[in-house]
């Protein structure tokens, strides 16, 4: 008996056993699998060094409580504006955010996303009760050219230069909101039961599905429609309350900072993006490995998708990117690899038992 | 992998190293000391630095066990300069807790267990110094050579620190595992 428990506790000692049990993907797995198949002592051993250890850590899991994801979020928010300060200079507030921001346009040059949610330093939305269910997205066109990217909904925007967009991560709430600085063109996914609300500085449009351009750079803030009709109001007017400049095609309504006033005139400009926008439709995969699918859903939604590479590496699927939202495209792609996803404010999650080889 | 983006200045990859362990690192950190807030500002600072210096740092396979040394390191800082601290932490921070200390406090327990059965008392009656050896290799599978350079303790004395917490333990499974 003793010497059956000295033997349990070798093996707890043993790092190569600790991590067949904690560790899914550990590499010592075939070994103690055999080791076990040995004879019947080694079985009972593996199994009740195995039990002794899973209970400990379960332990370990009950006794301390996860930080919450509010705490966890803010923490991040800490760290965000600590690492936009170049010295450590005390803790000051206001500046962070523009430092911030030179940072990610940085990084973003390189062609990089990010995500994040730091405390929220833009204007409160006036009027507006702000409902954020998942992390914040940020967006910042750091290339020479413009950049096409998708929404989780399956809007498709396309950045100017310089612009930057920011929306919550999986777009849940009960509308679906982005705030824009610099030039984009939307093209909008119809979906009445989740209006889609653009904010800039001075303006506030609101979109029932439709192709507009928004400008919101310095001075000039405007938006002008290609097809569809479009909401605008001033920030900080009650939009239940008050009357629209409603914005047809052909139509350009823009901030008149000298009157405080929308003026909405004819606009006979060209929408250069749309034809940018086609080159989106052209994203088609046919009989393309599930990984480079899901990796170019990922570039391109601009969310993190976890999957196991050597489980799915069989699994081959044909599909084009179209208006579809993020989660209407990964309901295709499991029912095809007979898998299933989850999302969360971490990203999403694959999971299923991959496919043959053909 | 994340480690490498983050190095060369990606900030979603640094986000994803910050929420794949700051929980691990808040439960190890309130292993060493009982205050949340410490931990939560030393786990802030530790992250600032590795973004601010990212290309200096060295290539780790195991980001994990970076992070977790770095984080006893700060805190071991943090606690001896707060002269007030109680005096287990202090001993913890500088690693200097006695043997027999150690040996003593498991003589007492294994008595008390007589009539605390439950694995949970059985933990959380071990010397601190077990309790994180144990937490480390068996929740966060730290492995043993790694624990014994975060803890500043040779390899075998790791190995004895943790065989003499199993043995503590062992009254707990007693009962639970009699398959044999």
């Amino acid at each position: 008996m003793h010497l059956h428990n000295d033997k349990i506790e070798a093996l707890l000692l043993d790092n190569r056993f600790v991590d067949w049990v904690l560790n899914p993907e550990s590499r010592y797995a075939s070994y103690w699998e055999a080791w076990a198949a040995e004879s019947e002592t080694n079985a009972t051993l593996a199994g009740n060094a195995r039990t002794m250890l899973q209970e400990i850590a379960m332990e370990e899991e009950y006794a301390g409580a996860d930080m919450p994801e509010e705490s966890v979020n803010a923490l991040f928010g800490r760290i965000r504006e600590g690492i936009g300060r170049p010295e450590k200079t005390g803790r000051m507030k206001p500046l962070r955010w523009v430092a911030a921001a030179a940072a990610i346009a940085l990084l973003l040059a390189a062609g990089g996303w990010l995500l994040f949610r730091g405390e929220d330093t833009s204007q409160p939305l006036a009027g507006i009760t702000k409902e954020q269910v998942s992390p914040e997205v940020v967006r910042f066109n750091g290339n020479s050219g413009s950049q096409a990217l998708f929404l989780p909904d399956g809007s498709r925007v396309i950045l100017a230069k310089g612009a930057r967009v920011s929306y919550s991560l999986l777009m849940d709430g009960s509308k679906r909101e982005v705030k824009l600085s610099g030039e984009a063109f939307f093209d909008v996914v119809p979906n009445p039961q989740q209006p889609f609300y653009i904010y800039t500085d001075k303006m506030v449009v609101k979109v029932l599905g439709t192709s507009f351009r928004v400008t919101a750079s310095g001075k000039e803030e405007s938006v002008a429609v290609s097809t569809g009709k479009v909401s605008v109001y001033l920030k900080g007017q009650d939009l239940e309350q008050s009357a629209a400049s409603i914005v047809l095609p052909r139509q350009l309504c823009r901030y008149e900072e000298r009157l405080d006033e929308l003026v909405t005139e004819s606009y006979a400009g060209a929408f250069t993006q749309e034809t940018e926008l086609e080159k989106l439709k052209a994203l088609t995969f046919e009989e393309a490995p599930v990984a480079e699918v899901l990796l170019a859903l990922e570039k391109h939604y601009a969310i993190p998708i976890k999957f196991n590479a050597t489980t799915f590496e069989n699994c081959y699927i044909t599909l084009t990117l179209g208006n579809e939202s993020l989660e209407e495209m990964l309901k295709v792609i499991t029912r095809t690899i007979d898998a299933s996803y989850t999302m969360s404010t971490y990203g999403i999650l694959i999971e299923g038992n991959g496919c043959r080889e053909q | 992998m994340d480690w490498i983006r983050m190095k060369s200045g990606d900030l979603a990859a640094f986000e994803r190293l910050y929420r794949a362990h700051v929980q691990p690192m808040m439960r190890y950190g309130l292993k060493i000391t009982d205050d949340p807030a410490l931990v939560q500002d030393c786990i802030q600072d530790l992250f600032e630095e590795i973004w601010n210096t990212r290309q200096q740092l060295s290539d780790t396979p195991y980001p994990k066990f970076y992070l977790l040394r770095a984080l006893r390191n700060k805190l071991s800082k943090a606690l001896s300069k707060q002269s007030f601290v109680s005096n287990g932490e202090m001993s913890l921070a500088s690693g200097d807790q006695p043997v027999e200390y150690v040996e003593l406090e498991i003589v007492a327990r294994e008595t008390e267990t007589q009539n605390r059965e439950t694995l949970r008392n059985l933990l959380d009656g071990l010397p601190r110094r077990q309790q994180e050896a144990i937490h480390l290799r068996f929740y966060d599978n730290i492995p043993y050579e790694n624990i014994a350079e975060m803890m500043d303790m040779n390899y075998q004395s790791v190995l004895n620190l943790v065989q003499r917490a199993l043995k503590a333990l062992r009254k707990g499974f007693s009962v639970k595992a009699p398959r044999q």
